[in-house]
């Protein structure tokens, strides 16, 4: 944790897995912890299916949206919303975390598409990546009593490594204070996700028959 | 917190007392926050039947001493164009706002459209917030401007500042009841003056109206709208900047990037209608370079551009007009950053060398990600079944025309059940143009229910008038669900939750002249093909209602009565791969395993709807049972 630091992230995924709650409450907890914070969400007209993108600034930042190529962690709550997400804002060297959990787009359900091999999709975030962190954070979240937590996982993982200028614990009082219900399954997710992001772990948390794709 | 909250924020501290809007992304959070607090404080707030009605609404408020607020999407401000036409030449006691929520780059809209024109149409001072702190004080600004020039006053806000959060810090909270007093002195002053319309009253209505907005520049710099900074020793190569609204945050950042902070002129606009010449003038005649940052239109630029021609004939303009920043689209750092480093002779940015490589290989692995509806949504249903009924009753061809909602979503794969799309109300009003235009096929016009009350019934009386043959199916999801489930004139319910007489489709179709009225439940496939089948063979104009509670507000009622959710599941001995699930009806919480070509239900998604067993030609879905697991 380096206070005073400028950390610049990108959360993507898609309608409905909770983008914009993750952002929102690591937004609060950066007000709460008393630093200068940015928060944007970008998304389309449905509720849910569409690509979201949410960005976060913490620090001395004017403008709310993060400088293509300098996120200092890309986290993504589907895979190939993580390539997409990494390969516009990724810093060379930053941090992926990725859940592996695939949504398949209609295209790809139609047969007109093919979605990318998870294999591949790890292969070409390591070309930029310093650190990829994988997990099936819906998995996570359901042996934490709350499926739909996996965003909170993420925020987990992410408080993990270290990345951000503020402690684990103003997290958490932000997720108290903005989920409503629900609030004890969701601390659970979010200090499952913190061990997994902790550094000199090792950074494969996805069962190895999921990650064949 | 959220841009739209501190504007909400701004409506409660500076005192206004009603507050009327139709809801429209990005715009929709001001008047859901105000809900929230509108009894504690003592506003009245409402969600109105359209834009023009909120804005009339407002007018009614201010006309009567209360400070009022429509607040709407860049979009919707084109319903508020006729009565705003009319207030501009009347004078209110309090402060008349209008929120327009402009969406550069659509990424909700149908349209770029930049709303300062439409303030320069109307004659009213417009005002850009540039950050989470100007959204909140400026809603003050704004109502003192309004009051003191005694013209309604427009606070122009975009996607990036509605729909992003940052810091603000509070002001008092100053809430004053005014004893409402009706003001009739544009009567007294102009009717019973005789001269209420005709060659001599408008012009001097007129004239009124431009002595008013001649006064606007010096208030705005005496309420701190114009912040300029002119560096000491010498602009760093000639350059000064104007910009205004979240571009702003794109020319702080890049400067500061750049060390440049106070080296490099910079005249922020607060206020850009009308044209604040003075303000624009003196700062420019520093600078032998200008370059302008603004989103939208080249508003700021062309007024410049014409400026200059008089005052200051040397000076070098820069910005969307020379290309040196892009002519659409929403700005963003990249693109402010690489205009000034081109302006002031700096190194662009490089993208780094593994940076490219990932791009590249990324770019063959993504796909597209084309926006479906929700799982179990009852639009998918009704589309699914209206297509079919096409088939079994006019050989497939039909002509159907939608608008603007959730069910929107019906042109894109896999249901392309609309063959184009207009705005709020016009699937209806354009489907009666084609019917009378000598198509033979069936013409289909598609609305939601937030949609019809909002504009679709002047164009459905109109299809009895002129008995036009269209057939229209109203997609009643029984909320605003595309805008974040507000209530509507069918709900029962008011904005702040306060019961209320609902007004039903049905009894509307039916006043208006329509012989034909169904109601269909959109889960119940069969009972919806039959009716629009009938529907389609039924001469004159036609109306099905297919109605089912939206599925996310289904689904945050259930988890609030603590109620279980069947989920469905595959019969894999039954399923022969045939895909018409996935492929022609689209469920998101259906998958297909491509090795042992079998469709699966994804458990997590389900929503226990039950649809998928009726599209399955096999009858392969089915209820799992309690206790069987999936």
């Amino acid at each position: 944790m380096v206070p005073g630091k400028t950390v610049e992230l990108v959360i993507s995924g898609i309608g409905g897995q909770g983008n914009v709650k993750a952002a929102q409450i690591l937004g609060t907890a950066a007000v709460r912890a008393g630093l200068r914070v940015r928060v944007s969400d970008t998304f389309g007209i449905s509720q849910r299916g569409g690509p979201v993108l949410s960005h976060v600034r913490i620090g001395a930042v004017y403008g709310s949206m993060v400088v293509a190529h300098s996120a200092d962690a890309v986290v993504g709550l589907e895979p190939m919303e993580a390539l997409r997400a990494a390969s516009q804002f990724l810093k060379p060297g930053g941090i992926v975390i990725m859940s592996t959990r695939p949504v398949y787009p209609v295209e790809v359900n139609t047969g007109k598409a093919e979605y990318p091999p998870l294999s591949a999709i790890l292969d070409a975030l390591r070309i930029a990546a310093g650190r990829v962190i994988t997990l099936d954070a819906t998995e996570v979240a359901l042996s934490s009593g709350i499926p739909m937590a996996a965003n909170v996982v993420m925020l987990g993982v992410l408080a993990g490594t270290g990345l951000l200028p503020l402690g684990p614990e103003y997290v958490e009082q932000s997720i108290r204070e903005l989920i409503p219900r629900s609030v004890e399954e969701n601390i659970r997710a979010f200090r499952a996700g913190l061990a997994i992001g902790a550094p000199s772990k090792r950074d494969d948390f996805s069962s190895p028959e999921k990650m064949a794709g | 917190m959220l841009g739209n909250e501190a504007v909400a924020r701004g409506a409660v501290e500076y005192n206004v007392e009603l507050a009327a809007a139709y809801p429209g992304t990005p715009s929709s959070e001001i008047i859901e926050t105000l809900t929230l607090v509108a009894d504690d404080v003592g506003m009245h707030v409402q969600w109105s039947t359209n834009e023009m009605v909120a804005f009339e609404v407002a007018i009614g408020g201010a006309l009567c001493g209360k400070r009022s607020l429509a607040s709407m999407k860049h979009i919707g401000a084109n319903w508020i164009m006729d009565p705003l036409m009319h207030a501009v030449y009347h004078g209110f006691d309090a402060g008349l706002l209008i929120i327009s929520a402009d969406d550069p780059s659509g990424h909700s809209s149908a349209n770029e459209q930049d709303n300062r024109y439409m303030a320069q149409l109307a004659e009213i001072p417009a005002l850009e917030p540039s950050d989470f702190q100007e959204a909140k004080d400026y809603v003050g600004h704004a109502l003192s401007l309004s009051e003191e020039v005694k013209l309604p006053v427009m606070l122009r806000l975009v996607t990036r500042i509605c729909h992003s959060r940052g810091d603000c810090t509070f002001g008092p909270v100053r809430r004053e009841k005014r004893p409402p007093r009706f003001s009739d002195d544009y009567y007294r002053d102009f009717v019973l003056g005789g001269n209420i319309v005709g060659p001599k009253a408008i012009p001097k209505l007129h004239r009124i109206q431009h002595e008013k907005l001649a006064r606007v520049e010096e208030a705005a710099a005496r309420a701190g709208l114009f912040q300029s900074e002119v560096p000491e020793d010498g602009p760093s190569g000639g350059l000064g900047i104007i910009a205004s609204s979240a571009p702003v945050g794109y020319v702080l950042d890049s400067l500061d990037s750049r060390g440049l902070m106070g080296k490099v002129g910079l005249l922020k606009l607060g206020l850009s209608v009308p044209f604040p010449e003075k303000t624009v003038s003196s700062f420019a005649s520093s600078f032998e370079k200008v370059l302008v940052v603004e989103e939208g239109e080249p508003y700021i630029e062309r007024n410049l551009a014409a400026l200059a021609k008089c005052d200051l004939p040397g000076l070098k303009i820069f910005g969307k007009l020379t290309s040196h920043l892009p002519r659409e689209g929403e700005l963003n750092f990249s693109s402010v950053d690489g205009a000034l480093a081109s302006l002031l002779g700096l190194g662009a940015r490089e993208v780094p060398p593994e940076k490219l490589k990932l791009m590249e290989v990324s770019s063959k692995l993504v796909t597209p990600r084309i926006m479906s509806m929700c799982a179990g949504c009852p639009h998918r249903a009704a589309f699914y079944a209206a297509k079919k009924a096409t088939r079994t009753a006019a050989n497939a061809r039909y002509v159907a025309i939608g608008d603007i909602g959730c069910y929107t979503l019906g042109m894109y794969p896999p249901l392309r059940f609309m063959q184009d799309v207009f705005c709020m109300g016009g699937s209806i009003g354009v489907a009666n143009g084609v019917a009378k235009s000598g198509i033979t096929d069936p013409v289909i016009a598609t609305i939601g229910d937030s949609t019809f009350y909002h504009a679709g019934i002047p164009a459905l009386i109109n299809a009895t008038f002129n008995q036009a043959n269209i057939k229209v199916m109203v997609l009643d999801n029984e909320v605003t669900a595309m805008t974040g489930y507000q209530p509507h004139p069918g709900c029962g319910e008011t904005a702040t939750g306060k019961p209320t007489k609902r007004v039903v489709i049905e009894e509307i179709c039916r006043a208006c002249g329509i012989e034909f009225v169904r109601i269909v439940d959109p889960y119940d496939f069969s009972s919806s093909v039959r009716a629009m089948e009938d529907a389609i063979r039924f001469e004159g104009p036609a109306v099905v209602i297919f109605r089912r509670l939206c599925t996310q507000e289904h689904l945050r009622r259930a988890r609030r009565q603590g109620l279980r959710i069947e989920k469905y599941r595959v019969d894999p001995q039954k399923c022969v791969g045939c895909r018409t699930c996935v492929a022609a009806f689209g469920c998101p919480a259906i998958g297909f395993d491509r090795e042992r070509k079998k469709a699966y239900v994804i458990a997590l998604d389900c929503v226990g709807c039950g649809v998928c067993a009726s599209v399955c030609p096999q009858g392969a879905f089915s209820p799992e049972r309690a206790g069987e697991g999936s």
